[in-house]
């Protein structure tokens, strides 16, 4: 599994990556939230570790709760767990309802922040599968009251070509499932 | 209320004259003119309570306005009575003391906050390593060797320090001695400081040429030499580093005299400080060093000041930075 820490203070992100090193695969950190979209990118982070604060001249949280609002948009974002400091209830609150999965405050209690670490990124795997199959619902639901509007042929045509994909474009395969020999494939394939 | 005395004393000769009048004329049987006399004094009467009662309303108004602290009351203070001008000027004036003392509290108070909230942060991200690490040590000793135990102890013993330093910068922030001036001369003090500085730059393996003294004027300056030296060593340390990188770094010292007050001058060719957060560098806690405490600007300005004086900084970014003590 895959974490990263975004966290400005040198001396917390070398003592996570001590901490964690032995519960994760893969463990990146950075000092600059800057960064975020870019390590993001590939989608294969699980777990982004976000510190909340890091302008000295602000101290509030806001810039920690404007870079989770970036995570959260990001399609099929990663699971967050976030870092307040000690007393910041209300920050974490606020983090939650913009989408955090869980908290901890400095300092945290090692076994607690792994718990916390692993519950969040099951959590988040769950609400991605739910995602995905409402959207796939979803996408069904409008197939369906499409074909309601299609004339015969080109129903046959949708379905020629929905087999085709399951066959990954192979069309000799496509045309046995739909027990018609090629020939006849291309024909229909050509009228359309 | 402009005219006060006036209605003051017209109101009252009226109550008494016609209160005379008005007897005498009952006593000669003038019955109607009597009445009328009565009539007219009790009218007085009641202009006179009238004034009174407005004299009363100006005491009430000064009374509520600081009890619900509105300071935006104000009397018109020209009358004719000088006692009474006086008194609505002191009212004026203890409204407009209020007004400020409020303002300075509430700065204060934000000022505290964010002192404290820096504080919390600083000490926070240094005890959290340090309970962590400690923690996962005692609980998994099988995985603490070689290059992994180095690295948390180091953890562990910097941030200790850190803090202890953290401790130490806010005692001295909070402990801040009153100067106990003497009388020295330009050219002495510099030896002095040249002995701090000479350590400072061997301390950093620099070239003590580095360093230039120039006392373009001999003066006697009045300063308590312990705190003044602590300011220079203070200033000194912030221009080397800030020529840490430039090819031929160069910090002069300079002790001159403008308009009858002695000036230090301390010049460096380094980064310079970026203008946007000059004047917070003098904030305490703020500091641009990652392992700064961010006091030493702060107490530097606060010893100065005690001494009559001001530290002020000129930088242009790129070009070097200017520290000036203006000195009484």
């Amino acid at each position: 599994m895959k974490i990263l820490i975004i966290d400005d203070n040198p001396a917390v992100r070398s003592t996570l990556n001590l901490i964690l090193a032995d519960e994760f695969d893969d463990i990146t950190a950075s000092g600059d939230p800057r960064i975020i979209p870019a390590l993001l990118r590939n989608g294969d982070i699980d777990c982004v570790i976000l510190d909340m604060n890091y302008n000295s001249n602000k101290l509030d949280g806001s810039d920690g709760l404007f870079w989770l609002e970036r995570i959260k948009e990001i399609p099929n974002p990663p699971a967050v767990v976030v870092i307040t400091a000690f007393g910041e209830i209300s920050l974490a609150v606020e983090a939650m309802k913009l989408g955090a999965e869980d908290f901890v405050t400095k300092p945290w209690d090692n076994d607690e922040l792994i718990e916390k670490l692993h519950k969040a990124i099951d959590r988040n795997k769950k609400t991605q599968r739910d995602t995905a199959a409402v959207s796939n619902a979803i996408e069904l639901e409008q197939r369906e009251h499409d074909r309601r509007n299609m004339t015969l042929d080109q129903i046959k045509l949708q379905h020629i070509r929905d087999i085709i994909a399951e066959c990954d474009g192979n069309l000799s395969a496509a045309a046995e499932r739909l027990n018609i020999n090629r020939q006849t494939l291309y024909n229909l394939l050509k009228k359309s | 209320m402009k005219h006060f005395r006036l209605h003051f004393v017209l109101l009252l000769s009226a109550i008494i004259g016609l209160t005379v009048s008005g007897v005498i004329l009952f006593d000669r049987r003038l019955y109607p003119q009597s009445i009328f006399a009565g009539i007219a004094v009790v009218i007085a009467c009641f202009m006179l309570w009238n004034l009174v009662g407005r004299l009363k309303q100006v005491v009430w108004t000064f009374a509520k306005s600081l009890e619900v602290r509105d300071t935006t009351t104000t009397f018109d203070t020209a009358t004719d009575d000088p006692v009474l001008s006086e008194t609505l000027t002191g009212f004026n004036n203890l409204i407009a003391l209020f007004h400020s003392t409020t303002m300075e509290l509430e700065t204060r108070k934000l000022y505290y906050d964010r002192i404290l909230k820096i504080m919390s942060h600083e000490m926070g991200n240094s005890i959290t390593p340090v309970i962590a690490l400690c923690s996962d040590i005692k609980k998994h000793p099988d995985r603490y060797h070689g290059d992994r135990l180095t690295e948390a102890i180091d953890l562990i013993d910097s941030r200790s320090r850190g803090i202890n330093r953290f401790l130490k910068a806010y005692y001295n922030l909070t402990h801040l001695p009153e100067p106990q001036t003497v009388s020295i001369d330009s050219r002495e003090f510099i030896r002095l400081i040249k002995q701090l500085t000479d350590a400072e730059l061997r301390a950093r393996g620099l070239d003590t040429d580095i360093i230039r003294f120039i006392a373009s004027t001999v003066v006697t300056l009045n300063i308590d030499t312990d705190l003044m030296s602590q300011v220079m060593v203070n200033l000194t340390r912030n221009a080397l580093d800030a020529v840490s990188s430039v090819a031929n770094p160069a910090v002069s010292f300079t002790i001159s005299t403008s308009d009858g007050h002695p000036y230090i001058i301390i010049e460096d060719n380094g980064s310079g400080i970026d203008p946007a957060i000059r004047d917070e560098l003098f904030q305490p806690f703020v500091t641009t060093k990652p392992d700064g405490t961010g006091v030493g600007l702060y107490l530097s300005r606060q010893i100065v000041r005690r001494h009559g004086g001001d530290l002020r900084l000129y930088s242009t970014p790129g070009s070097g930075t200017r520290a000036v003590i203006e000195l009484i």
